[in-house]
C-alpha cells in the first residue's frame, strides 16, 4: 500500500485543521467539568426558595413564587434557629484558626529559617511531615479519651484544640516552605536596622510571608468549618452543635425538609466563598510559591 | 566617624577557612575597598564588621570598642546589601525609616532625617512608593538612603552596583563617591570589581584565598603590585606574564623568554643579578607595550618582533591579541598603529615599568 504524502501546504492546513479541532474539544470537556460542579449548587440554590411540598412532588423544577422566607425561617424559627449553630462554628472556627496561625506561624518561621539550627530540628520536622501521613481516623478513640479525661466534652475548647491539632502539620509544613524561600538579607537588614528575632519574624518576615498565610486560613478555614466527624463525636448538647451536625437533623428526624436544609446548606457555604473571594489571589500565589522566581 | 580595625582576625566555617589572619588598620573617614575574586573573604570580612556572622579568633573594633560581641545594632554601622534587601511591604518612606523608629527617634527628628537623605539622594517623589514600583537605580538609592539616615559611624557596602546594568553603574559609582566627601564617614566597600575598587577607594585591600594580600592606595597598587596575583587582579586588560630566564653576565644582564631577549630593568639590577642562571616571572602591562612606529616620548625600551593575532580597536586605542613564539600577549597601542591579524609587527616595551616577581614566592622583586 503506498502512504499517502502531504505536500507541505496541506501539512500546515492539516495542522492548522487539528489545532483548532483540540480547541474545541477541550473547551467541551471543560464546559462539561463545570456543569458537572455547578449545577449541584445551582439546584440547590433553587431548592432553597421552594417549599418542601414543591420538592417532593417535582425535585428538578423552578420555584413557582420564590420563597426567601425560607432563609428568615432558618435562622429565626425558634424551632430550628440556626443561628446558635452559626455562632458556635464560628466560635470554634475562629478559636482553632487563631491557634494554628499563631503556631504555624512561629513554628513554621523556627523550621524554615537556617538560623534556629536547634537540635533535633530534622527529626522534629520528619514528625510534622509522619503526621500528615496519618489517617485522622484512627485517632479519634486517643482524642476523645482524652477529651474527656481533661473534661472538655461539650466544650468549644474540645473542638479548637482538636481542629488545631490537626491542621496544624500541614500549616506549620507550608509555612516552613515558603519561609525557607524568603531571602536571608531580609532578616540582615533588619537586624542591622535593631530589631530583635520576634520583630523580624512579626514585622519583616510575616509580611513578607502572606500569601503562605493566606493559604494556610483559607484551607484550615475550610476545614474546620465543614468539620462533621470530631463535631458529632465531641459535642453532644444540642446548644452546642456546629452547624455540619446541625444541618444533619433536617433530614431524617421528623421528617425531611429538604428546602430547609437546602437554605442551610447555602448559608452554611457563604463564609467559605466569601473567604475564597477575598483571598483567592494571596492563595493561587502561595500555592505556586518558588514555581517560578518572583 | 570611627576608625575600624581588624587585628589578626580568623573566620572559620567548618574546616573551611574564609578570613585568614586579617589584620587591618581603616583611618576615620577613609573609603576602603576590599576587593577579590568570588570566594575569597572579602564579603565574610564585612559581615564580621556588620555583626552578621560571629569571629573564629582575633578582634574587631570600631573606633576604640571592641565590638565581637556586640550585637549589629549597637555596632553603630549601616549596611546596603548587593540585592538592597528593602522591605517589600513598606513604603520608601518607611523603608528609610524603619531603623529610626526602632530606635525611638522622635517623629520629627525622623522626618527631618528621611527628607534631608531623600533630598541628597534625588529620590523625594518617591517616598510613598513600594520598592516594587522602582527601578533598579532608584532601589539602590533608597537602599543607601536608608544606611544614611542612621547617620552611622561606618558604612557597609556589599557590592552595591552589580546589580545594575553597566552605564548606570558609572554613574551611581561617582555618586558613592561624593556622598563618602559629602558626609565624611568611613566608608568600607566590598567588590569584585577592580574598576570599581580603583575609582573609589582611598586605599584599596586585595584579598585571596582569605589572605590579604596588599593594602594600599589604587596608584601604589597598580605601579608597585606585591605579587602576581596582585599585578594580575588590578588594571584591565590584564598583566601580561613571562617566564624568563635570567641570563647574561652580571654586568649584562638580560632576561631570557626563548623568542625574545630584553635588558633587565636596570633599577633592579642588583636584585635580579641574585637570580642569574634562574628563572623568574616578567610582568609587562599591555599599555606599557607599545608599536614600534609610535611610541611616546622618549622611553627606555626593548624590542620584540610579534605575530598579531587579534585585534581589537577600541576608539580611542587598539588592544593587540600578539604571538611570540610560545608566549601569547596583549598589547594597548596608539589607534594609528598599522597592527592587523596575521602581520608582523614591533612593539616596544617600556623598561622603566616592567614587573619582576620570584617564581616559587611569587613576590615582587624590588
Amino acid at each position: 500500500m503506498r502512504l499517502a504524502v502531504l505536500s507541505p501546504q496541506k501539512q500546515f492546513e492539516f495542522g492548522l485543521w487539528w489545532s483548532r479541532i483540540q480547541i474545541v474539544l477541550l473547551t467541551i470537556m471543560l464546559l462539561i467539568f463545570t456543569l458537572l460542579v455547578i449545577i449541584p449548587f445551582v439546584w440547590m440554590l433553587v431548592m432553597s426558595v421552594r417549599t418542601t411540598g414543591e420538592i417532593l412532588n417535582d425535585p428538578y423544577g423552578l420555584p413557582n413564587v420564590i420563597h426567601w422566607d425560607n432563609y428568615w425561617k432558618l435562622m429565626f424559627d425558634p424551632k430550628i434557629a440556626f443561628y446558635k449553630y452559626f455562632v458556635n462554628s464560628g466560635i470554634v472556627t475562629a478559636g482553632a484558626l487563631i491557634l494554628t496561625l499563631l503556631l504555624s506561624t512561629l513554628g513554621g518561621y523556627g523550621f524554615g529559617r537556617r538560623r534556629y539550627d536547634f537540635k533535633l530540628r530534622g527529626a522534629l520536622f520528619a514528625l510534622l511531615l509522619f503526621a500528615l501521613m496519618l489517617p485522622p481516623q484512627i485517632m479519634y478513640i486517643p482524642q476523645f479519651t482524652m477529651i474527656a479525661e481533661y473534661g472538655l466534652l461539650n466544650t468549644y475548647w474540645s473542638l479548637i484544640l482538636l481542629y488545631a491539632a490537626t491542621g496544624l502539620p500541614i500549616s506549620t509544613y507550608l509555612m516552613a516552605t515558603y519561609f525557607s524561600q524568603l531571602p536571608i538579607e531580609m532578616e540582615e537588614a533588619a537586624r542591622i536596622d535593631g530589631c530583635g528575632d520576634l520583630r523580624i519574624f512579626w514585622q519583616v518576615m510575616l509580611p513578607l510571608a502572606r500569601p503562605a498565610v493566606a493559604t494556610v486560613v483559607l484551607i484550615n478555614f475550610m476545614h474546620f468549618w465543614n468539620e462533621l466527624l470530631l463535631a458529632m463525636t465531641m459535642v453532644t448538647q444540642p446548644d452546642m452543635r456546629t452547624i455540619q451536625v446541625a444541618m444533619m437533623s433536617f433530614v431524617g428526624e421528623h421528617g425531611s425538609d429538604y428546602a430547609i436544609a437546602a437554605a442551610s446548606l447555602v448559608t452554611s457555604m457563604l463564609p467559605v466563598l466569601i473567604l475564597y473571594l477575598v483571598l483567592s489571589d494571596k492563595f493561587i500565589e502561595g500555592m505556586t510559591a518558588g514555581a517560578v522566581k518572583g | 566617624m570611627a576608625s575600624v580595625t581588624y587585628d589578626h582576625v580568623t573566620k572559620k566555617f567548618g574546616d573551611v577557612t574564609a578570613v585568614n589572619d586579617l589584620s587591618l588598620d581603616i583611618k576615620d573617614k577613609e573609603f576602603l575597598v576590599l576587593v577579590g575574586p568570588s570566594g575569597c573573604g572579602k564579603t565574610t570580612a564585612l559581615r564580621l564588621l556588620a555583626g552578621l556572622e560571629e569571629i573564629t579568633s582575633g578582634d574587631i573594633r570600631i573606633g576604640d570598642r571592641v565590638v565581637n560581641d556586640v550585637a549589629p545594632k549597637d555596632r553603630d554601622i549601616a549596611m546596603v546589601f548587593q540585592s538592597y534587601a528593602l522591605y517589600p511591604h513598606m513604603s520608601v518612606y518607611d523603608n528609610m525609616a524603619f531603623g529610626l523608629r526602632l530606635r525611638k527617634t522622635p517623629k520629627a527628628a525622623i522626618d527631618k532625617r528621611v527628607k534631608e537623605a531623600a533630598d541628597i539622594l534625588g529620590i523625594g517623589d518617591l517616598l510613598s512608593r513600594k520598592p516594587k514600583q522602582l527601578s533598579g537605580g532608584q532601589r539602590q538609592r533608597v537602599a543607601l538612603g536608608r544606611a544614611i539616615v542612621r547617620e552611622p559611624k561606618v558604612f557597609l557596602m556589599d557590592e552595591p552596583l552589580s546589580n545594575l546594568d553597566a552605564k548606570l553603574r558609572v554613574q551611581t559609582r561617582a555618586e558613592i563617591s561624593k556622598l563618602h566627601q559629602r558626609l565624611e564617614t568611613t566608608f568600607i566597600y566590598v567588590t569584585h570589581d577592580q574598576t570599581e575598587a580603583m575609582t573609589m577607594g582611598t586605599r584599596i585591600a586585595v584579598m585571596k584565598n582569605g589572605l590579604l594580600q596588599q593594602l594600599d592606595t589604587p596608584q601604589k597598587l597598580y605601579d608597585f603590585p606585591a605579587n602576581v596575583f596582585v599585578a594580575g587582579f588590578i588594571g584591565s586588560p590584564a598583566m601580561n606574564f613571562f617566564d624568563v630566564r635570567v641570563a647574561g653576565t652580571r654586568e649584562d644582564l638580560r632576561l631570557d623568554a626563548g623568542s625574545f631577549q630584553i635588558p633587565a630593568p636596570p633599577d633592579r639590577r642588583e636584585r635580579v643579578a641574585g637570580y642569574l642562571g634562574r628563572n623568574v616571572v616578567l610582568g609587562i602591562r599591555p599599555e606599557d607595550i607599545h608599536d614600534r612606529n609610535y611610541v611616546p616620548g622618549a622611553l627606555d625600551g626593548a624590542v620584540i618582533a610579534a605575530q598579531v593575532d587579534v585585534m581589537e580597536p577600541m576608539g580611542s586605542e587598539i588592544y593587540l591579541y600578539l604571538l611570540s613564539d610560545k608566549h601569547s600577549f596583549i598589547a594597548r597601542v596608539d589607534p594609528r598603529s598599522q597592527g592587523r591579524p596575521g602581520k608582523a609587527i614591533d612593539v616596544m616595551v617600556n623598561l622603566d615599568h616592567v614587573h619582576l616577581f620570584d617564581k616559587e614566592t611569587e613576590q615582587a622583586l624590588r
